[in-house]
């Protein structure tokens, strides 16, 4: 069946196809190609999450070790304590067992004392220690 | 309070378990700095990644412009 003259198909001219067809094919390329990067850029990040997991974990073990080592060290020499406690004969430790008015004393001791508002993230342990370290250092 | 001039004394187990911990605390630090320098790299060669990314991305800008131009043109 002929078409009626306002149905019949329109062209554009279209002067350069192959110049066009060369910049679509390049154009898919280049995106393809931009999809891979992707993939390895998210590749990359994933081996980047595991190290940064692994470095936590390694600066939280190096942190334990200080710690030991600064639980080891003693605090203050025998002329600090005979300054700070002047009444206290400096003996040796006595191996025996607190009494039990003793171990009452020291209880109803740490129940009076404010205690401090427990940490509520990382964030804020690493804080409040990066704050006890500078005031340790402050008093050095 | 420490301070130079006054020495403290260590017993001797306790010192051997520090020096103990120090060469471990050595160890990881070399360790951390491993991993740190392998971060490093992963960090330039994601930024190298999104460089060429863009290049890209500006390519295909330009490839369109040229065909939006010729496919007007006409």
């Amino acid at each position: 069946m002929p078409k009626k003259p306002d149905e019949e198909d329109l062209f554009m001219r279209v002067n350069n196809p192959t110049l066009i067809r060369k910049n679509i094919l390049e154009s898919s390329k280049l995106i393809l190609t931009i999809l891979k990067q992707t993939y390895m850029i998210k590749q990359v990040r994933e081996i980047k999450q595991v190290k940064i997991n692994d470095l936590s974990q390694q600066i939280k073990e190096l942190k334990i070790l200080v710690q030991k080592i600064e639980e080891l060290m003693p605090q203050y020499t025998k002329a600090d304590l005979k300054k700070l406690l002047p009444d206290i004969p400096l003996a040796r430790k006595s191996t025996s067992e607190p009494s039990k008015a003793e171990k009452q004393e020291a209880k109803e001791d740490w129940d009076r004392e404010p205690k401090p508002a427990a940490p509520v993230s990382d964030m804020d342990r690493i804080t409040k220690a990066l704050e006890d370290v500078q005031r340790k250092l402050q008093t050095l | 309070m420490m301070n130079e001039s006054n020495p403290v004394f260590v017993k001797i187990d306790k010192y051997k378990d520090i020096l103990n911990i120090v060469e471990v605390v050595n160890k990881k630090v070399i360790g951390v700095k491993q991993l740190l320098a392998e971060l490093e790299d992963l960090k330039d060669k994601e930024a190298e990644e999104l460089n060429n990314w863009k290049n890209n991305l500006d390519q295909i800008t330009h490839k369109l412009e040229t065909m939006q131009e010729e496919l007007t043109r006409g």
